[in-house]
């Protein structure tokens, strides 16, 4: 009998304009996330991470991969938002990786995924895999919208969870990865309800970073 | 016919206590009572050794034994060495509120003076046909968190009624441990005193369907006055009380008719242990495609329906019946596998641990036996990995077939 799995998929934008002190943030985040995962037992028993990052393309630098296993990997910076394929990727992540109640094993957890975003996408194809998604609920998503020049909308057309962050100071970076700890270990508690898209209620953001209506 | 002397449970809080005292004693007695204790949490220590300090018997217990009174895959981009992480043992917390929310009690009096505690057993091994065998405890991921039970079971056992009734608090729902309480002492009650009708049935059929439809009347009333307190107490939704049931009640009339039925909203187990030896589910749980997410929970709209389904057994084909709260059915899923695992364990006692099971304590025989509860409390302590729920499990046993 397999263990189940609570999968959280980070995607980060890791386009040009990310460069510098954000994309630093960004891998000083994820290592600190790490960290936090490892001092709560039951997400190193149930956490599972994946990263994705997306400029040009998109690309799966970590499969889902168990707290204790997992290293943080190097993040660089370049070219552009090809949002579509970051969301085209992670619907395939779900066919392939997610596994669902059947009558002969529990299935995971209802994934939690954290997109970070600072631009708009560059492709045309993000609104054909934002509407599966939208359409579909495989996951619990919130998406982040980094500094001013972030496109809320379209990060609204994916998830009806999008938080600003509009401050990317490493600071700010910390502060949100926080969240995301505090959000895995307190899903990985709770129960969901199905009439509710098995949605489940996150900590409240930390100063700074608000929640767009 | 109905006789309060035919009931066995405990009468005032000093047989609680002396019962108690016999028990921490290691002696059994010979014909125990309704036997309702605290047990350790500690895995170094057996349930059963418990003295004072950890052992708050449930003083309002006098009728009923109701518990909860009582890969690692390489990046594409080369990564930098792994830093060393200290992994985190897990901890165990008291919670630093109390049980009941302040703002609820006026409203629910009950909850104002519960005695809550982090794990029990019940047990009634009267003269009637049935053994029971109760226990409860609170989940590591609450005791790491500081958090309480959101578990809870009810049991009454007498000649000629048994009630049992487990109760699982969505961990999402803000007074779902107070809601799941509730849940169980208004099923109970709500059978009990329904049986001085019940009880005149003609036969068997009439008795079930009376059965039946009581476990459907409680699972109502609890519904209608958790929605209740919701509508009188300011910034409280009935969502917040949301918790699952599973309840059973066998019944015999006076002229030797029998029936056992059982009810079940949200997730958890109701599984049979039939004379061939089969493990039987009564119904599906209900459940989605992801782990813990249920479709319907008391008191949301509909639980009232799903509480009418009733699944009527033939006692005679009943070995043992058990109920539980996902905390078990969980890591013994599918229950049409791993089944047959939970009744020889439970009827025989173990010393091995199951494939894909980090540990499981050695323990005595559960189902008939004199040291049941205490078994069962220990058996409760197995180990799986991500499986650190609250725990809660009644084992019924028909005392001529039990050790067959």
């Amino acid at each position: 009998m397999s263990t189940r799995r609570l999968p959280v998929y980070i995607l980060a934008d890791t386009s040009g304009s990310m460069q510098g002190t954000p994309i630093e943030s960004v891998k000083a985040g994820i290592g600190q996330l790490h960290r936090d995962l490892m001092s709560d037992p039951q997400a190193i028993e149930s956490a599972y991470l994946s990263i994705i990052t997306f400029s040009d393309t998109a690309q799966q630098l970590v499969p889902l991969t168990e707290v204790s296993a997992f290293s943080p990997p190097d993040l660089y910076a370049r070219g552009q938002t090809n949002f579509g394929d970051a969301l085209r990727m992670l619907i395939d992540c779900f066919d392939t990786e997610i596994v669902r109640t059947t009558p002969e094993q529990k299935g995971d957890w209802r994934p939690l995924v954290f997109i970070l975003s600072d631009g708009a996408p560059t492709d045309a194809s993000w609104q054909q895999y934002a509407q599966t998604l939208a359409e579909r609920r495989p996951a619990n998503i919130i998406a982040v919208a980094c500094g001013d020049q972030a496109d809320v909308g379209v990060l609204k057309n994916v998830t009806e969870i999008v938080i600003q962050m509009r401050d990317m100071s490493p600071d700010a970076f910390r502060a949100f990865f926080k969240f995301v700890s505090a959000s895995v270990k307190q899903t990985s508690a709770k129960v969901g309800s199905v009439p509710d898209g098995g949605s489940i209620t996150l900590p409240p953001p930390p100063p700074g970073i608000t929640i767009v209506p | 016919m109905h006789d309060t002397h035919d009931t066995h449970d405990l009468q005032d809080t000093q047989d609680l206590q002396d019962t108690q005292d016999t028990w921490g004693s290691g002696v059994m007695p010979a014909h125990s009572w309704a036997l309702i204790t605290s047990i350790d949490m500690s895995d170094q220590h057996h349930a059963g050794s418990s003295h004072a300090s950890d052992s708050a018997p449930d003083s309002t217990s006098s009728a009923d034994a109701c518990v909860s009174d009582v890969s690692c895959v390489l990046p594409a981009v080369p990564a930098p060495a792994p830093t060393a992480v200290t992994a985190a043992a897990w901890a165990e917390k008291e919670p630093d509120r109390p049980w009941c929310a302040p703002e609820l009690v006026g409203a629910m009096p009950w909850a104002g003076t519960h005695e809550y505690v982090h794990a029990a057993t019940v047990q009634h091994d009267g003269p009637g046909p049935w053994h029971a065998v109760g226990a409860t405890r609170r989940g590591r991921v609450h005791a790491h968190a500081g958090d309480f039970r959101e578990d809870a079971l009810a049991v009454h056992v007498a000649d000629d009624l048994v009630v049992v009734v487990v109760s699982d608090g969505a961990g999402s729902a803000a007074h779902s441990r107070v809601g799941s309480e509730h849940c169980c002492r208004t099923v109970r009650g709500t059978v009990t005193t329904a049986w001085r009708t019940i009880v005149a049935s003609s036969d068997a059929d009439t008795l079930a369907q009376g059965l039946g439809a009581a476990l459907g009347d409680g699972v109502a009333a609890a519904a209608a006055s958790l929605r209740a307190v919701a509508a009188q107490v300011e910034g409280v939704q009935p969502r917040d009380f949301r918790c699952t049931v599973i309840a059973a009640a066998w019944g015999r009339s006076a002229g030797g008719d029998e029936a056992l039925v059982v009810v079940q909203v949200g997730d958890g187990i109701a599984a049979v242990l039939d004379t061939d030896g089969v493990v039987t589910r009564t119904a599906e749980g209900d459940s989605g495609d992801f782990s813990g997410e249920v479709t319907c929970f008391v008191p949301d709209d509909g639980c009232e329906e799903r509480a009418r389904r009733a699944v009527r057994l033939d006692p005679a084909r009943v070995r043992a019946l058990l109920v539980a709260t996902d905390g078990i059915e969980d890591p013994f899923y599918p229950i049409a596998r791993r089944g047959a695992d939970i009744a020889r364990q439970l009827r025989d006692g173990n010393d091995a641990t199951l494939d894909g099971f980090v540990r499981q304590p050695s323990h005595g025989p559960v189902l008939g036996h004199a040291d049941g509860a205490a078994n069962l409390a220990t058996w409760l302590q197995f180990e799986k990995r991500g499986e650190n729920d609250d725990r809660t499990i009644v084992a019924l046993s028909r005392r001529d077939v039990a050790r067959a």
